[in-house]
């Protein structure tokens, strides 16, 4: 996204607010709301099934007044986060369509590496989240959807190393920030002797992983011990 | 009041037998037991509130990070971080690790503790193992009593109160299990029908059939309540309500391992129902009150309401060594002070019970030089069947010593030659792995190869020093084992004299 689209706000024959983004409408242009009843209808299973859900495109949020209708009738807890790439969408729906937002965590106008790097999207993702994704606002966004769709996860300690515990950081400063964590268990092994608290917990999560991990740690090749 | 956590992160951990082990433990030390297990152990097995709380480390979020592209591998140090703070706001006294998995032997170093107990490594990642642990997979009653008997005058005493106040009870509240599943031989409709009858004749009470939820048999209960409309109500509950549901009854006769180990957790008395010697001498139940029938699978069809009712009434009696219960096809058993199961019948296996005597004697022997009172457990036991159980077991252990003498002598040549590995790895490994059946010599066959797999391998000149450091301890227990069963022989000599005498001990 080179250049930042053109937003322009038009009204359907309905009467609601519609975003239309460089000539785009994100919405229906004859009833959106019409349009969430029948999206949202075909992603039942989903949200039945699934208490934490992440929406692809926030849109005028029409398709998410679904969504959450949906989620209060089958769950008690639920979550639903809204990742929308375009900032000037946000502030525009707040004075469009204002009424369920804050019944909503969005994440708007961020790149795809900053998102991974908030500690409560990561925490939200680890519940496995049902994806649904808004289908005009992913086609306009593709690129930005895609790559935060095929993110891989810098292994470096350097790139964690903001969000270690405080009481670890001191520990892991012995080490190559280059270093991944696989490679950190390996020097590990081949010390003699245990001397801190720390040793031990990697050389526990060390037998854990080895035991059950089969993410190929793609930084080895690049890093250096 | 002491505060402990046992440690057991095992995925296939019995929480109850755990549970249940701990709650020994917290009544034997006087202290408040916690545990640590996996998060995905506790979910599955529904937490029992035996305990004083169980903590959780979240395993499967932790293989999450590891497993998936978007997180990054160090998230991993954040979750187990999360947790160990969790657990460390307490002050743990002592914390026992239970656990054989490799990342329990390196997680308890990070839990803040005054005594660290059970198996864990050391700084140089050299195991350190309590005898007890090689006892916990295979045998957890057994386990579970010799945990505490360290303080053998504790827990006698906790016995000897429960005894007092079983010597006469107005029976008021019995509970029935009514059991299907694989695992479980159900007793007949008649054998029912007959149990009902004679229990509400005696005792003019009612009694509540328990149901599991998951197991209801709808014929079978339609059946009975219409046969006992007045005498019989049915309880239908979940697992997770079994335990509250029990609480309040005075006998519950099971017919499964799981109702037992609740009516132990709760301290009521039980009538539980065994179909094989091995689950029988493995999970019997551990309250002295508590009995456990041995019945074969093929006799359950034949087994009649009345002779069950015979055997029930001495659940009601002070548990004393009677053994005139004339049975024809039953043999009942409750354990005693010294955790041997006695029987009260005249039909019981002898092998079975000279068995446990020669076990739980040997352990004691091992751990604290008391064997000598399990001797006076043999009194029943005829002169020619503790004869030929003593040639028994010398038969297996002379080929154990033979092996282990053997042994030894090879790696004594390590000293001043290369000797021959080849051989010697042949006499470890029969040391190892070959058993004899229901012989003691497997207890102390067990605590060696207990050792020698988790021999640290720095170094090879320190593994032979450790591997001849446990061939002598496995020598020295046969040893031991030789002199107690000197000792069983002994016991028919001084019958004969004093039959000589005209004495009659």
């Amino acid at each position: 996204m080179a250049l930042s689209p053109t937003l322009e706000i038009k009204k359907s024959k309905h009467g609601e607010y519609i975003p239309v983004l460089n000539g785009v409408f994100l919405h229906s242009a004859f009833n959106p709301i019409k349009e969430a009843e029948s999206f949202v209808e075909n992603h039942l299973t989903t949200l039945n099934q699934k208490n934490n859900i992440l929406v692809l495109g926030l849109g005028f949020a029409y398709h998410l007044d679904q969504i959450l209708h949906h989620m209060n009738n089958f769950h008690q807890q639920y979550q639903v986060v809204v990742v929308e790439p375009n900032h000037k969408i946000l502030k525009a729906c707040e004075e469009f369509n204002p009424k369920n937002l804050k019944r909503l965590v969005i994440l708007s106008g961020l790149e795809v590496k900053t998102l991974y790097q908030d500690a409560n999207f990561i925490r939200f993702l680890m519940n496995r989240p049902g994806v649904i994704a808004h289908p005009a606002s992913f086609n306009f966004h593709s690129e930005y959807f895609k790559s935060l769709l095929s993110f891989e996860a810098d292994q470096s300690l350097s790139s964690f190393q903001h969000r270690l515990p405080n009481e670890l950081k001191a520990y892991f400063q012995q080490f190559n920030p280059n270093m991944t964590l696989n490679q950190i268990f390996t020097q590990l092994e081949t010390k003699t002797k245990l001397t801190t608290t720390a040793d031990f917990m990697l050389g526990a999560l060390s037998t854990w992983t080895n035991n059950n991990t089969t993410k190929v740690d793609t930084n080895d090749k690049h890093a250096h011990c | 009041m002491t505060n402990t956590l046992i440690v057991n992160l095992e995925k296939n951990l019995d929480l109850n037998m755990l549970a249940a082990t701990a709650q020994t433990y917290a009544i034997a030390k006087k202290t408040q037991v916690s545990l640590l297990v996996l998060d995905e152990v506790k979910t599955a097995q529904n937490a029992t509130d035996m305990v004083e709380k169980i903590f959780t480390i979240n395993l499967q979020e932790m293989v999450k990070c590891s497993k998936h592209r978007i997180f990054s591998n160090f998230e991993m140090v954040n979750e187990l971080q999360k947790d160990l703070n969790v657990i460390n706001q307490n002050n743990w006294d002592e914390v026992i690790n239970l656990g054989e998995d490799e990342a329990s032997l390196y997680l308890v170093r990070c839990l803040q503790t005054k005594l660290l107990k059970g198996k864990f490594y050391n700084d140089n990642r050299i195991i350190y193992s309590s005898n007890l642990m090689a006892q916990w997979r295979k045998q957890h009653s057994f386990l579970h009593q010799q945990i505490c008997m360290n303080d053998g005058l504790e827990i006698a005493s906790i016995i000897e109160e429960a005894n007092a106040e079983a010597e006469v009870i107005n029976t008021k509240r019995y509970a029935l299990e009514l059991a299907s599943g694989q695992h479980v031989t159900p007793l007949s409709y008649e054998c029912l029908v007959e149990l009902v009858q004679g229990l509400t004749y005696i005792k003019n009470d009612k009694i509540d059939l328990i149901v599991r939820e998951e197991e209801r048999q709808t014929k079978l209960i339609m059946d009975l309540q219409e046969r006992f409309p007045q005498n019989l109500s049915i309880v239908e509950a979940s697992i997770s309500q079994l335990k509250n549901v029990l609480k309040g009854y005075d006998l519950v006769i099971c017919q499964s391992h799981y109702f037992k180990t609740l009516c132990d957790q709760n301290g009521v008395t039980s009538f539980t129902i065994y179909h094989d010697y091995q689950s029988l001498y493995q999970n019997c139940s551990l309250n002295p009150n508590s009995l456990s029938l041995y019945l074969n699978k093929a006799d359950v069809p034949f087994i009649k309401g009345a002779e069950l009712i015979q055997c029930i009434n001495f659940a009601f009696i002070k548990g004393k060594v009677t053994a005139n219960l004339d049975l024809e096809t039953l043999e009942l058993y409750r354990l005693n002070n010294k955790q041997i199961l006695v029987p009260i019948s005249k039909n019981y296996n002898v092998g079975l019970y000279l068995k446990m005597i020669l076990e739980k004697g040997l352990y004691r022997e091992v751990q604290y030089q008391t064997w000598l009172e399990y001797k006076t457990e043999l009194t029943i036991i005829s002169d020619r069947e503790l004869a030929t159980f003593i040639q028994d077991e010398k038969e297996s252990l002379s080929l154990v010593v033979k092996n282990t003498l053997n042994a030894i002598r090879l790696l004594k040549n390590f000293e001043h030659t290369q000797g021959n590995v080849k051989e010697l790895v042949t006499y470890i490994d029969r040391l190892m792995n070959e058993r004899s059946k229901d012989s003691a010599t497997n207890y102390l066959l067990d605590l060696f190869k207990h050792q020698m797999e988790h021999l640290d391998a720095s170094s090879r000149e320190d593994n032979l020093i450790k591997t001849e450091k446990a061939l002598i301890n496995l020598k020295n227990h046969l040893q031991t084992l030789t002199r107690i069963l000197g000792d069983m022989a002994e016991t028919i000599n001084e019958r004969r004299k004093a039959q000589f005498s005209g004495i009659n001990i």
